[in-house]
C-alpha cells in the first residue's frame, strides 16, 4: 500500500454539514454503491412473491382486474365511452400504476430502514430508488406484454392495423420522463413521512383524487370537446390540464399506442370528434416539469437525509 | 517518503442532540406547538439542546488498537456512530484514512427472509463491495463461522441468536477493512468462538490494521489494546497507556 501525505482515494471526511457537497458528489457516491440496489430490487421481487403460486403474475393481476371492472362501469353499465374502451383504459393504467405504487411503497420505505440506517452506513436514498426501479421493473413486465397484445394478439385475431404509429418512436423518452418524474415525487414523499408520518394518510386521499384529475378513464380532449365547459374557456382548461406531466405523459401513452382516434361515445350522433395528435411542443414542456421536479426532489432529500437518524 | 498518515484523526467533534419532549412526530403536534407559541407568546421549541460530545480530539495511528472506556451516556457510542457515518457532527472533523469498516451490531443488515448464503452476499454489499468480491471472500467466511453448510440454506430468521452473531462476525472480518470500529462486538458466541475472535483480532494488528473499540470488559482492554482513551461526559479525560488510564479508570469506578 502507497504511503504518502496525500490522502488515499478511500479516505473519507466527516464534518458537519454547512452547505451540500453538490449533486455529483452525491451521485459518485451513489454509483459507488450501485450494487446494493440491484441486490435490494432482486431481492424485494424474489420476497414479494416468494410464498404465491403464480409468482410475478400477480404484477398483471391488479391493472387488470381495475380494467374490467372500470370497461363493465363505462362500457356497458353508463354506456360512455369509445369503441376499445378497455384498451384505452388498461394503456392509461400502465402509467398510472406504476406511479401510484412507486409513491406509495417510496413513502415508507426510508422509514422501515431507519433501523438498518443507524447501524450500517450506505446513502439513504437507496431504499427509496430500490423501491421506485422494482416498481419500474414491475411496470415493464406489463408494458411488455400490453406491446403484445396491442400489435400482436389483436392484429391475428381482428386483421386491425398492424404497424404502430411512427410517434411510438417517442415511447422510450416517456417512459424515462415518468420514470424521473416519479422517483422526484418519491423524494419528496419519502423525506416529508420520516418527519411527519401524516404524510402516507394524505397521499391515499390524494391518489384517490388523482384518480379522477387525470385523464384515465377519459381523454384529455373530452375536455376540449366538452358542452358543459363554456366554449372560451375549453381551451385554456384543456391546455392547463396537460400541463402536469403526469397528466401530459398519460395522454401520450395513448397517443403513441393509438395514433389519432375517434373518443366520441360510440352511441353518440356523427360528426364524432378525434383525438389530437403528438404535441412536442408539450413535450419539451413535460421533459422540463420531470427533470426539474426529480432535481429538487433529490435536493430536498439530499439537505434533510442527515436528519433522519436523529428523527425524534 | 513522506511521514504515513493517521489511520483515525478526530479534531474538536462536537455533537448536539435534540431531546424532543413529544415523542412522536405528526403534523397535529406541529401544529398544537406552533398555536401555543403564538397564544402564550413564548418561544416554544420543543427540544433541548443535550451535548454529547463537547470537543473531542484524538488522533490513531495505523496499525495501533485503542480502546475507549467511559460510563453508560459519556458519549462513546455517539463518538464511534459519527466514524460510522449515522450522524454528522455539529462541528469540528474526523478523516478515516483507509476502507473503514464498522461493526455497531453485528448481523443488523441480516435480512431473516433470506438464506445464509443470500445474507452473506446481500450483506458484503450494503457493507460495500460488488457480488465477485464476497464470492472471492465466501469459502473463508464460512470456514471461519465453523456453520454447518446445511444450515446455509435456512432462512436466517431460523437460526439461533449465536449462529447468527457467529455468521456476522465472519462476514465482518472478511471484507479486508483497514480501519475497524467496534462496539461492544466482542462478547460474541461461546466461548470457543470467543476466543477465535480475539485471535483474529490480534492477527489485524500484526497485519498492521487500526482498530477502535468500545467495551466496558476491561480485560478485553487489557488484551488487546495498546492505548486507552477514557471519555466522561462528552470530554476526553484521559489519553494514555492501557496500565496507566485503567488503574485510573477502576479508581474512579469505584469511588465515583
Amino acid at each position: 500500500m502507497a504511503q504518502s501525505g496525500t490522502a488515499p482515494a478511500s479516505s473519507i471526511v466527516i464534518q458537519a454539514r454547512t452547505h451540500s457537497p453538490g449533486l455529483s458528489a452525491e451521485l459518485r457516491e451513489l454509483w459507488a454503491y450501485r450494487h446494493l440496489v440491484r441486490t435490494l430490487v432482486e431481492r424485494d421481487l424474489r420476497v414479494r412473491y416468494k410464498n404465491s403460486v403464480v409468482g410475478v403474475a400477480w404484477t398483471m393481476v391488479n391493472p387488470l382486474i381495475q380494467v374490467f371492472v372500470l370497461t363493465i362501469v363505462f362500457g356497458y353499465i353508463l354506456g360512455s365511452g369509445p369503441k376499445n374502451i378497455s384498451a384505452y383504459l388498461f394503456c392509461a393504467t400502465l402509467p398510472w400504476t406504476f406511479f401510484q405504487t412507486s409513491v406509495l411503497d417510496s413513502s415508507t420505505s426510508v422509514l422501515v430502514k431507519l433501523p438498518l440506517l443507524k447501524k450500517v452506513y450506505f446513502p439513504r436514498e437507496i431504499p427509496l430508488i430500490a423501491t421506485v426501479c422494482q416498481n419500474f421493473v414491475q411496470f415493464l413486465i406489463s408494458l411488455g406484454i400490453f406491446i403484445l397484445y396491442r400489435w400482436v394478439v389483436t392484429p391475428l385475431l381482428y386483421h386491425g392495423s398492424t404497424w404502430p404509429p411512427i410517434q411510438i418512436l417517442f415511447l422510450p423518452i416517456l417512459i424515462l420522463l415518468l420514470f424521473l418524474l416519479t422517483l422526484g415525487v418519491s423524494f419528496f414523499v419519502a423525506t416529508a413521512n420520516v418527519f411527519y408520518e401524516d404524510v402516507k394518510f394524505i397521499l391515499s386521499i390524494v391518489m384517490g383524487f388523482l384518480f379522477y384529475l387525470l385523464p384515465i378513464i377519459y381523454f384529455a380532449e373530452n375536455i376540449f370537446f366538452s358542452d358543459s365547459i363554456p366554449p372560451n374557456l375549453r381551451w385554456w382548461a384543456y391546455h392547463l390540464l396537460l400541463t402536469n406531466p403526469l397528466a401530459w405523459l398519460i395522454t401520450a401513452f395513448k397517443q403513441v399506442f393509438f395514433g389519432i382516434t375517434d373518443i366520441s361515445n360510440v352511441h353518440s350522433p356523427l360528426p364524432h370528434h378525434t383525438s389530437a395528435p403528438f404535441d412536442w411542443r408539450f413535450l419539451l414542456l413535460a421533459t422540463f416539469t420531470c427533470v426539474a421536479v426529480c432535481l429538487s426532489g433529490y435536493a430536498f432529500f439530499n439537505s434533510r437525509k442527515w436528519k433522519f437518524t436523529e428523527r425524534p | 517518503m513522506s511521514l504515513p498518515l493517521p489511520a483515525i484523526e478526530v479534531t474538536e467533534m462536537v455533537k448536539d442532540f435534540r431531546v424532543y419532549h413529544r415523542t412522536f412526530a405528526s403534523l397535529k403536534s406541529h401544529a398544537a406547538a406552533l398555536a401555543k407559541t403564538l397564544v402564550r407568546r413564548e418561544a416554544h421549541t420543543g427540544f433541548e439542546t443535550r451535548r454529547a460530545l463537547a470537543g473531542v480530539s484524538f488522533t490513531v495511528a495505523r496499525g495501533e488498537a485503542v480502546a475507549l472506556v467511559g460510563r453508560n451516556g459519556s458519549g462513546k457510542s455517539t463518538l464511534l456512530s459519527i466514524l460510522s457515518r449515522i450522524y454528522l457532527p455539529t462541528s469540528g472533523e474526523a478523516r478515516l484514512n483507509g476502507r473503514m469498516m464498522s461493526l455497531l451490531e453485528l448481523g443488523a443488515g441480516f435480512d431473516g427472509e433470506l438464506t445464509g448464503n443470500q445474507n452473506i452476499f446481500f450483506n458484503g454489499v450494503i457493507l460495500g463491495l460488488s457480488e465477485d468480491a464476497v464470492a472471492a471472500r465466501y469459502d473463508a467466511i464460512l470456514d471461519f463461522a465453523e456453520l454447518d453448510r446445511q444450515a446455509m440454506d435456512l432462512p436466517v430468521r431460523m437460526y439461533s441468536s449465536g449462529m447468527q452473531l457467529r455468521l456476522g462476525f465472519a462476514i465482518a472480518v472478511h471484507l479486508d477493512a483497514e480501519i475497524l470500529l467496534i462496539d461492544e462486538g466482542l462478547a460474541v458466541g461461546d466461548e470457543g468462538f470467543q476466543e477465535k475472535c480475539f485471535a483474529k483480532i490480534e492477527e489485524f494488528k500484526t497485519q498492521g490494521k487500526t482498530i477502535l473499540m468500545v467495551t466496558h470488559e476491561l480485560d478485553h482492554v487489557e488484551r488487546l489494546a495498546d492505548r486507552v482513551l477514557w471519555l466522561d461526559k462528552g470530554v476526553l479525560v484521559r489519553d494514555g497507556g492501557v496500565a496507566e488510564v485503567l488503574a485510573e479508570y477502576r479508581q474512579g469506578y469505584t469511588h465515583g
